[in-house]
């Protein structure tokens, strides 16, 4: 398995911001592809993924594996994306730390599992299982969770030290899903980042939600707040791991000028504090 | 109890408000004769429990957020027929939702699967306005050309010239990634009134075809057609050669006077359309 390279600030590549990200090469030093997009697809997303690849150091991002299902994992699905990744040459692929579906049912949202000791040992085991069939280093994410199961025996930071140091992987660290749980399940952020090994996350999250009948969601639809880039600046020094930090939009979009002045806002922000972010952008080649 | 079994228990009470309602009120499930489950929640009393002490206003936001999830990838996939259920739809994706529980998150599936349920659930009342069904056939056909059209290569061998001569070894096959489609109304009024925001406008009965074709960067070029182009397209499809496909379609539209003349036109239209990629001649 290779060592990911440092990649930099980043954006994932959306349908709707093509001509903004096309014409921004100079201010993106990589981008995320959403890999279930090109599953099952016309040629055309082939030839878009090889494109993208020519332009960007890209990553590769899921959102289907459902490692938590208690389950083996859907080996089909995981030859798809080794199919994508041979057409996107990632540096790293990544999927969440939850459950999409069971048999009969795909609920086609990221869903929270149990914090408990099977849980764990489910997650781990098919983490481990895909990790395997996969030539890139494999990272997940904790997801953002509105609800908690009343099978769950530990607290979440637990529950994801526990999985990705049994699995042996990387974590991809949503810190907007770690505000918005600390939010909306009345914990501390900063205490859920002491509690969680932080030499294991390799890629930062962030993206901005709104209030929901007292909730914060998750929603990718606005920009990212003050107090997750406020932790952000706290705690990426505390990652020597870190290889890439990316701003998600999914919906809303503003004018690309506005996002890419987003995306230099969280560079000027990481200046100082975290080389790869000025670094990266002159000495990582074009795969 | 697995973690697997409470997941499906999840999964259902997430997904299905009759089975959610159910366990709620704490009903117990009515079997039929044989002892099949015909109506509450299946899953185990201690199931029942656990999705019971979960937080009520979250697990009902959650659902309410996947049922939004569904909605969101019809109105991007279906965005005309959307737009003509109007204030209708809301309740027509909960009454699908509860007919076809969430099985593949694909937008086009999704998109598909609801069209299907809209043809064969409702009944031409609810399927107002009358060009309604005209739409639904308009973006079906579009998702499938742009999302499930695969190019195989041509069977034969490709032509990049027709040779005059030798037309009985010419055999015209309709690109799959071309089709097709006839409509009873005029759809043009409906899409431009849809484009400006104006309301459904009312529009008479007037039949059309439309031949629809999938470009390489995903675009859908469209074209109106006569009925006889449309049937020559129909009986391209790589059998027959073209003076068959000229025979074919001389018999369907009754036997023009001048059948050499009638073959050249067939041939004329088979080369633009081949020029085109609607088409591939191969020998």
């Amino acid at each position: 398995m290779r060592e990911p390279h440092a990649l930099g600030v980043g954006l994932g590549y959306r349908q709707e911001l093509k001509t903004t990200i096309m014409g921004a090469s100079d201010r993106i030093d990589f981008l995320e592809l959403l890999t279930d997009q090109y599953m099952d697809m016309p040629p055309r997303k082939e030839s878009e993924a090889r494109e993208l690849a020519v332009a960007f150091p890209l990553v590769l991002h899921g959102v289907d594996l459902s490692v938590g299902t208690d389950q083996p994992p859907n080996m089909d699905y995981v030859r798809k994306i080794n199919q994508v990744a041979s057409w996107a040459n990632p540096e790293w692929i990544s999927d969440h730390l939850c459950f999409t579906q069971v048999p009969g049912i795909n609920l086609g949202q990221l869903t929270p599992l149990s914090f408990n000791d099977e849980a764990v040992a489910v997650a781990a085991r098919n983490i481990r299982l895909v990790a395997r069939e996969l030539e890139q280093p494999f990272a997940v994410e904790n997801i953002s969770y509105y609800f908690s199961s009343p099978r769950s025996t530990m607290t979440e930071a637990e529950f994801l030290t526990r999985v990705v140091e049994e699995a042996d992987c990387y974590i991809l660290l949503d810190l907007t899903n770690v505000v918005n749980n600390a939010v909306n399940n009345s914990y501390d952020a900063e205490d859920f980042l002491n509690r969680i090994p932080l030499e294991r996350v390799l890629q930062i999250h962030l993206a901005g939600g709104y209030w929901q009948d007292g909730v914060l969601l998750d929603t990718h639809s606005h920009p990212v707040p003050s107090d997750v880039l406020e932790l952000l600046r706290r705690s990426a020094p505390r990652m020597p791991g870190l290889k890439a930090v990316m701003i998600e939009r999914d919906q809303n979009f503003p004018p690309g000028d506005e996002l890419l002045l987003e995306l230099d806002h969280v560079r000027e922000l990481l200046r100082d504090i975290w080389p790869a972010a000025v670094r990266n952008r002159a000495s990582v080649g074009r795969h | 109890m697995r973690e697997l079994e409470f997941q499906q228990a999840l999964a259902k009470f997430l997904t299905d408000p009759g089975a959610r309602r159910a366990v709620l009120k704490d009903d117990q499930p009515r079997l039929g004769d044989n002892g099949e489950m015909v109506e509450g929640f299946g899953g185990s009393l201690e199931a029942r429990t656990l999705l019971r002490g979960l937080d009520r206003g979250r697990t009902m936001l959650f659902s309410h957020l996947l049922l939004l999830n569904r909605l969101t990838k019809i109105v991007d996939a279906l965005p005309c027929t959307s737009w003509a259920l109007g204030v209708r739809l809301w309740d027509i994706v909960q009454a699908y939702n509860v007919h076809c529980p969430p099985q593949n998150p694909k937008k086009y599936d999704e998109a598909l699967n609801f069209v299907e349920f809209l043809q064969h659930t409702l009944s031409a009342a609810q399927l107002s306005p009358p060009w309604l069904e005209d739409v639904l056939r308009y973006e079906r056909n579009v998702l499938e050309l742009r999302f499930l059209a695969e190019r195989p290569p041509p069977v034969g061998r490709p032509l990049q010239r027709i040779d005059h001569d030798n037309l009985n070894r010419v055999r015209p096959r309709r690109s799959i990634t071309a089709r097709t489609v006839a409509f009873d109304y005029d759809l043009e009024g409906v899409f431009a009134a849809f484009a400006e925001g104006r309301p459904a406008p009312k529009i008479d009965a007037s039949r059309s075809t439309l031949l629809l074709q999938v470009l390489p960067d995903g675009t859908i070029q469209q074209d109106s057609v006569n009925r006889a182009t449309a049937e020559l397209l129909d009986a391209c499809s790589g059998e027959l050669s073209i003076i068959g496909v000229a025979e074919q379609l001389a018999d369907r539209l009754g036997q023009p006077t001048n059948l050499d003349r009638f073959r050249n036109q067939c041939v004329d239209i088979c080369v633009v359309l081949a020029s085109r990629g609607v088409l591939s001649l191969e020998e």
